[in-house]
């Protein structure tokens, strides 16, 4: 009786202390105290959703989001990032991207390498277009084919994208890919960290 | 034992000579799971092969929002962990209690309702993923309410295995035991603490990827691992519970079973965590390996042995290839994890490689050679055709073999390449494909290795016994051996 | 007789049960792959860890891998050069980089959404308040020259430090028209000590309680 309770106990420790060292540390020790590091500035508003759209669609299942330091891996030298990331980058993330695997490059400075949103927009419709023969696929599903009233809409993707677009209609991002598009260009973590004081 | 026909049918009989004496009340319940779970495994597999189309031709039904290719392979890897590993490990848990014990199963029922509501959570949980709740990208994949309904179901069904375990204390001497009743206990813990954390967004920032990787881990090597190792140990203490104290077996239980608890931080490398974290999991990856060669030369020294004395049959040969991607997965998974390999492998096909090394050759492999048990004996009638269980066998044999090399190949081109910074990355994608396509192609094979043996079992399930039938195959068997 | 302890079945089986006699082999090698491979696991725990601190994030030794050194000098001279500016530069360029994307470049914020900083009595009048509302963000009805907002603004206490806040600060109290006196980093560093604790942001019905 005494052996099986031992051995069984002995089982729910080895769970708890696993469970401990990976989960309630980090959670305690990698926060940035408040008089700490400083955060970069408050994810707000579409950047916000865009989050969220980038999880939904599965972009992290090709996309990772983290600058390994130079000497343990080639990204700095790929220029996907000026310094390694840091658990401050991520703060105000419930659920940081980091990603399992590159398929795709790595997006943490995206929205440093690449300013233009229509460029994005292109992407996202037709990544064709811009890497002939990738393996990204379309997200054509996030745009819209609304009536062209008047004048071209600035955001409208340029119609060769699509050879039968009816007249008079254009491609519009929904909100979803406005959003996804904040959300990119709002990715930069190239700024200078401070060491942390002590 | 001394009838020659279970002697020589190597295929058809399956070398079921001892049948076990397993209650109804025990066989309903674990047909009806195992049936699930073959469900499941076309389903997974079913996503799996548009995931690798789309792999190909990206634009593959890229106008719906919910076969996009990021939903569908999450989707794909949840339905196999869940829907066709647990199912298939929930089977056979019960068949292993249900062997031993000496009573009708009373809440045969209940585990029933219950199972058939672990399904539905399954397939709830499926669909959520599919119209984009996706809380991560990885086996704690589902939304918080599903988790709880998995919970929910998973406690309801174990609740009675384990209470027997514990009371009949039988882990203490047995292995197969031993390594089942690791496994049962680790998963409402961890999906406990998953639900919580996801429900009240305790946990943020980088600490999230942190528990999302020590989820990750468990689920491989304190679920899948345990019950997996669980049926090898089942098969080679054989049928009157011979169990042995080796001292190899032992060892291997507890180190495994020890750093499987910290070893999912090796994957944190590069990552924004301390050393200390990422060490920790180093560490113990690579003693994981030692863990894996106590607990290999102990079975391969017993399956040896077992196989000598009951001949080569269709299980012994699952079981040993099963075997066998075990030991090289886990040695795979350590050698990879160090510093040095990893600053190239790190985030590469290499690393999936061995990952459905894992999954897919290892506990796969040990379930479908379980699943071919348990259906024999079940329908106590020889299997209908032959050939038929060898294309299973052997298409699954190529097609994994095919997928991990083609993987593993390509994943080494990918590292070498983006070692490379001069080369743009698109470069990298171009020489990868090639190796993608293989593996796709290889996908292909496993496929329809299992919609063969899913065919069969159709058609065993529907035809009646024929006395005819059966006397036909054994001249067809005497003339194919 | 040892023999029949151990085995209970009937004798004259001319196979032992499986395993039972396997166990003792327990290859030479194995032990050698022990010692290798426990050395190793000391080693990395004892030397590779950086010291289980938890603020070590990089490591440069042969085993995490070798990297010529030559950075560090950088980083320690962009910190003297933020000090040394001017806090209204300072502060406008942090506006423009953190607030202006809302309250707009002319601080006169969106009708609507976004409520003016400018002749804003929030802004101009106690200092302690607004840093409060800096620090925590605020959220609820609120009403500022005649317009009503309701919105939420996040906080800005793990984003910007004492400095920082107190050049912000400084300059939207001294910009569009508002007058106000300078703020100093020692005072936010008070202000963060007396409301940086609390979680989320404050409600503005919380507002006439702050700031006296
Ligand atoms: C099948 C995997 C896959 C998925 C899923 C995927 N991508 Fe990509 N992505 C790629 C590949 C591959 C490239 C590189 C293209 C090339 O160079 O050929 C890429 C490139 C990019 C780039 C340009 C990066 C650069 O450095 O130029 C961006 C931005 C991007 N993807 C965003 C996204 C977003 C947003 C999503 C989700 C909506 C997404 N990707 C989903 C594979 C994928
Ligand atoms: C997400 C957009 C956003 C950003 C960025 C932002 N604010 Fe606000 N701010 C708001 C909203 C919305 C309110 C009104 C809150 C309410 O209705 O309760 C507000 C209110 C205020 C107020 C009190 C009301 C007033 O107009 O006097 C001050 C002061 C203020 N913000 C200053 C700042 C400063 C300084 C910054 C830059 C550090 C900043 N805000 C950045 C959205 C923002």
């Amino acid at each position: 009786m005494i052996a099986r309770i031992v051995w069984v106990l002995g089982i729910f420790l080895c769970f708890l202390f696993g469970w401990f060292v990976y989960v309630i540390i980090p959670s305690q020790v990698l926060d940035p105290s408040p008089e700490g590091e400083e955060t970069p500035p408050p994810n707000f508003g579409l950047v916000e959703v865009g989050q969220q759209v980038y999880g939904a669609n599965g972009c992290s299942g090709c996309h990772t989001q983290l600058v390994r330091p130079a000497n343990m891996g080639s990204d700095i030298a790929r220029g996907w990032g000026n310094r390694r990331t840091l658990p401050v980058d991520y703060y105000h993330e419930t659920n940081p991207f980091l990603g399992i695997v590159r398929i795709g490059p790595d997006l943490s400075n995206i929205g440093k390498r690449k300013k233009d949103s229509s460029w994005f927009y292109i992407l996202l419709y037709e990544p064709n277009q811009i890497f002939p023969g990738t393996i990204m696929p379309p997200y054509k599903y996030l745009f819209r084919k609304v009536r062209a009233e008047g004048k071209r809409n600035p955001q409208a993707l340029p119609p060769e994208l699509d050879r039968t677009l009816p007249n008079g209609m254009q491609i519009m991002p929904s909100p979803e890919a406005v959003a996804l598009v904040a959300y990119l260009l709002s990715l930069d973590r190239s700024y200078p960290t401070q060491p942390k004081k002590q | 034992m001394s009838n020659p026909m279970v002697e020589s049918q190597e295929w058809i009989g399956s070398g079921v000579s001892r049948p076990v004496s397993l209650d109804r009340s025990f066989f309903i319940p674990v047909i009806f799971m195992l049936v699930a779970a073959f469900f499941w495994l076309l389903v997974s597999m079913g996503f799996a092969l548009l995931g690798a189309g789309k792999i190909v031709i990206p634009s593959l039904l890229g106008s719906w929002g919910w076969l996009t290719f990021g939903r569908i392979g999450l989707a794909s890897f949840l339905v196999f962990s869940y829907g066709w590993g647990m199912n298939g490990g929930l089977a056979y848990a019960l068949y292993l209690i249900g062997k031993n014990a000496q009573e009708p199963f009373r809440g045969s029922g209940y585990f029933l309702c219950s199972a058939l509501f672990w399904n539905l959570s399954i397939f709830i949980g499926m669909m959520a993923v599919l119209i984009g709740e996706i809380p991560s990208l990885s086996w704690a994949g589902w939304p918080d309410f599903v988790l709880f309904l998995l919970l929910l179901n998973y406690s309801l069904m174990n609740y009675w295995i384990v209470k027997k375990l514990l009371v009949s204390g039988s882990f203490l001497r047995s292995l197969s035991h031993s390594y089942l009743l690791i496994a049962l206990l680790w998963f409402p813990w961890a999906i406990g603490s998953l639900f919580i954390f996801f429900h009240w967004l305790v946990i943020r920032g980088v600490s999230f990827a942190s528990m999302e990787w020590w989820f990750n881990e468990g689920f491989l090597h304190l679920w899948l691992a345990p019950v997996g190792l669980s049926m090898l140990y089942d098969y080679v203490e054989g049928r009157n519970g011979q169990r042995s104290s080796s001292f190899l077996g032992w060892l291997g239980l507890i180190l495994f079973f020890l750093c499987s608890n910290f070893a999912s931080a090796s994957h944190l490398i590069g990552a924004p965590f301390p050393l200390w974290i990422v060490g920790l999991g180093i560490a113990a990856r690579i003693l994981l390996i030692l863990g894996a060669v106590a607990i290999g030369i102990d079975l391969l020294q017993r399956l040896k042995k077992r196989i000598q004395a009951n001949k080569q049959n269709i299980f012994s040969r699952y079981f040993l290839i099963a075997f066998y991607c075990f030991l090289i997965a886990i040695v795979g998974d350590g050698c990879i994890a160090m510093p040095f390999v990893s600053r190239l492998v790190h985030f590469s096909f290499v690393e999936i490689a061995f990952l459905v090394l894992f999954i897919y050759g290892f506990y796969s492999f040990v379930l479908m050679g379980m699943a071919h048990y348990l259906y024999s004996n079940f329908f106590r009638k020889p299997w209908l055709s032959e050939t038929f269980l060898k294309i299973t066998f052997w298409t699954n044999m190529y097609g994994i073999s095919f997928l991990f090399v083609f993987l593993f190949l390509g994943g080494i081109v990918q590292s070498v390449e983006l070692e490379n910074a001069e080369l743009p990355f698109s470069q990298v994608v171009e020489s990868v494909l090639p190796y993608l396509r293989g593996a796709g192609m290889s996908a292909t094979l496993i496929l329809f290795s299992q919609l063969t043996y899913c065919f069969l079992l159709l058609l065993m399930f529907l035809m009646p016994v024929e006395k005819e039938g059966i006397e036909k195959n054994e001249k067809n068997l005497s003339r194919s051996i | 007789m040892r023999e029949n302890e151990k085995n209970p079945q009937p004798t004259g089986i001319p196979q032992p049960p499986l395993g039972e006699e396997s166990n003792r082999k327990i290859p030479s090698w194995f032990w050698l792959l022990s010692f290798i491979i426990l050395s190793v696991v000391v080693y990395i725990l004892v030397f590779e860890t950086g010291g289980w601190r938890s603020s070590v994030f990089d490591a440069t030794s042969l085993f995490w891998g070798y990297m010529p050194k030559e950075k560090p000098k950088e980083k320690v001279l962009q910190k003297p050069q933020a000090v040394a500016a001017d806090p209204m530069a300072i502060g406008q360029e942090q506006y423009q980089a953190m607030c202006a994307a809302c309250h707009q470049p002319s601080g006169m914020g969106m009708a609507g959404q976004y409520p003016p900083l400018a002749n804003s009595e929030y802004v101009i009048g106690s200092k302690a308040r607004l840093a409060a509302i800096l620090l925590n963000g605020l959220s609820g009805e609120l009403k500022i020259n005649g317009q009503n907002y309701n919105g939420v603004m996040p906080g800005w206490k793990t984003a910007l430090n004492d400095e920082k806040l107190a050049a912000i600060m400084t300059f939207i109290r001294n910009s569009w028209g508002n007058h106000g006196d300078k703020v100093e980093a020692s005072e936010v560093k008070q202000f963060r000590e007396k409301y940086g604790k609390k979680e989320g942001a404050w409600k503005t019905t919380e507002l006439s309680t702050l700031g006296e």
